[in-house]
């Protein structure tokens, strides 16, 4: 028996080794690749599926990308006739038509972002990480894969370019199993970096201004609303990255959770009538109503919580998120004379959008 | 000798043409059975003169646009009631279903907060660029709604 024991032994390893559990070259390759990819500069196409309000977007893409210069995206839709460019230089982003000129320009939240260490770290407590060597596009690839530990939360797919880190193709898939996002490279060329360095947006451009979301210290937070906002319960794993402020429509709290993969961001400001979209699902709680809507991968939460309205959006199963509102707290439904008040306000909303569509007819 | 008995009533009323009533004459000055019926119908109509006319009512009108009023009053008050009532049942059915979802009339607020969660994803290390800049942007409102070319 023992001569057969240490053959199978033997094999059983090598089994394991040959298995899909990926050599740790590979995955501390993946995180150097990663490190590295902000640093790459190349241009493409990419063909991008992506999903809404209802509606699956498929786009193409033609990519210039410089970290000296600035990231270009000219997105054209497929099987229609919507043409639109994105441009990002820094934490500044422009989106125009090219015909008309029209657009807008807002400001990315400039908050500090937790070291790759810390993604990383959150990343590998919450998700298993396989890697192996693959080809894409006749280049050198690493095949990634990332599996959450538990299913409420979303799972990744990458192809990456082994000279640059660019993620040429990904898939991302909700935790119900559905490919929600996918993109892919059809073409792509590196490039040196600053070769867009001199690129400027044509002029002129009619652009909105959107107000900036900043950064927010907890005393700031109370010193604006006048006390603090709710405590949420997230979901095991999920670690706060940033508490920001958002000024429109309404001055609001927007905070800001990661677990390595998946972002959690959950919005809180004073008010006691929840306002769901147009196909948001009422679901009873014990503790009271929360509206909640899919779209796309990510859901949308709403409920109440001492005189605070909480919405959460993350690409989590609907069951987490409604654990996140149970556990955070819900107030029983809205007053009576809020939701009487809330619902005058918006016929008045209504009446002025139907009066200014109106005038602007005539 | 042939007696006039349908036109002596018209006689007395004095309604014959003048050639009828010359012929009538004419006969009755021959006809003392006609002059007997003609006396009887003079009679008659004196007696129907003597009776005094009822003197109209002073306060009939009044009390005649008063009941057509009130009666108009009676079924407009019936619709405010009902106007009322169903108002009321409205606002009782807005104010007491206990779960009844606020009206929206758009979901503006909700896709600001979707295209938050995305420029706060395109920060993250592991952000697929392209997805997360067109989730971010107002892009996919704007390709729906505008008609743009080629």
């Amino acid at each position: 028996m023992g001569t057969l024991t240490r053959p199978l032994c033997a094999a059983v390893a090598a089994l394991a080794l040959a298995g899909p559990v990926p050599a740790q070259e590979a995955l501390e390759e993946f995180v150097h690749l990663v490190r590295a990819r902000s640093r790459a500069a190349y241009v493409g196409k990419q063909i991008v599926a992506t999903h809404v309000d209802g509606r699956t977007w498929t786009l193409l893409v033609r990519v210039e990308q410089d970290p000296v210069g600035w990231s270009r995206l000219e997105y054209r839709t497929v099987g229609a006739r919507g043409r639109y460019v994105v441009v990002r230089r820094g934490r500044t982003q422009i989106e125009y038509d090219p015909h008309s000129g029209a657009g807008r320009l807002s400001h990315l939240p400039a908050w500090e972002d937790p070291p790759f260490a810390d993604h990383w770290a959150w990343l590998v407590q919450n998700y298993r990480v396989t890697a192996r060597p693959s080809r894409m596009l006749g280049r050198p690839t690493l095949h990634v894969e990332i599996t959450p530990h538990t299913p409420d939360r979303p799972r990744a797919r990458f192809e990456v370019d082994r000279k640059t880190g660019v993620f040429l193709r990904a898939e991302r898939i909700g935790p119900d199993g559905r490919l929600g996002e996918v993109s892919a490279f059809l073409s792509f060329e590196p490039r040196p970096p600053g070769w867009r360095k001199h690129a400027t947006p044509p002029q002129p451009l009619r652009l909105a201004h959107e107000p900036e979301t900043r950064p927010a210290s907890p005393s700031e937070i109370v010193a604006h609303f006048g006390r603090k906002p709710p405590e949420v319960a997230v979901p095991s794993g999920f670690r706060a990255v940033a508490d920001l402020l958002v000024s429109a429509p309404q001055l609001t709290v927007q905070r800001v959770y990661s677990d390595g993969l998946s972002i959690l961001v959950v919005y809180q400001r004073p008010g006691s009538v929840p306002g769901p979209a147009a196909g948001s699902r009422l679901v009873r709680r014990s503790g009271g109503p929360v509206w909640v809507r899919q779209v796309g991968i990510r859901t949308v939460v709403h409920w109440t919580r001492d005189g605070w309205l909480l919405t959460a959006v993350g690409d989590l199963a609907p069951d987490r998120l409604l654990e996140v509102a149970d556990r955070t707290g819900i107030d029983p439904g809205p007053r009576l004379l809020d939701r009487l008040i809330s619902w005058l306000r918006e016929l008045g909303h209504l009446f002025a959008r139907l009066t200014g569509s109106n005038q602007r007819n005539s | 000798m042939k007696h006039p008995d349908a036109e002596l009533s018209a006689y007395v009323d004095g309604v014959l043409t003048p050639e009828e009533a010359t012929w009538i004459a004419a006969h009755l000055a021959t006809c003392p059975a006609c002059r007997a019926v003609v006396e009887d119908l003079r009679a008659v109509r004196s007696l129907v003169r003597s009776v005094p006319e009822p003197e109209p009512d002073p306060g009939a009108l009044a009390r005649t646009l008063r009941h057509v009023e009130g009666s108009r009053i009676r079924r407009r008050s019936r619709w405010r009631a009902v106007w009322v009532a169903a108002a009321a049942a409205a606002l009782a059915l807005l104010l007491q279903l206990p779960w009844m979802p606020v009206p929206r009339s758009d979901a503006a607020e909700e896709a600001i907060q979707l295209r938050h969660h995305a420029r706060v994803t395109l920060a993250h290390p592991m952000a697929e660029v392209a997805v997360a800049t067109f989730l971010s942007s107002a892009l996919p409102a704007h390709l729906a709604e505008t008609e743009w070319g080629p």
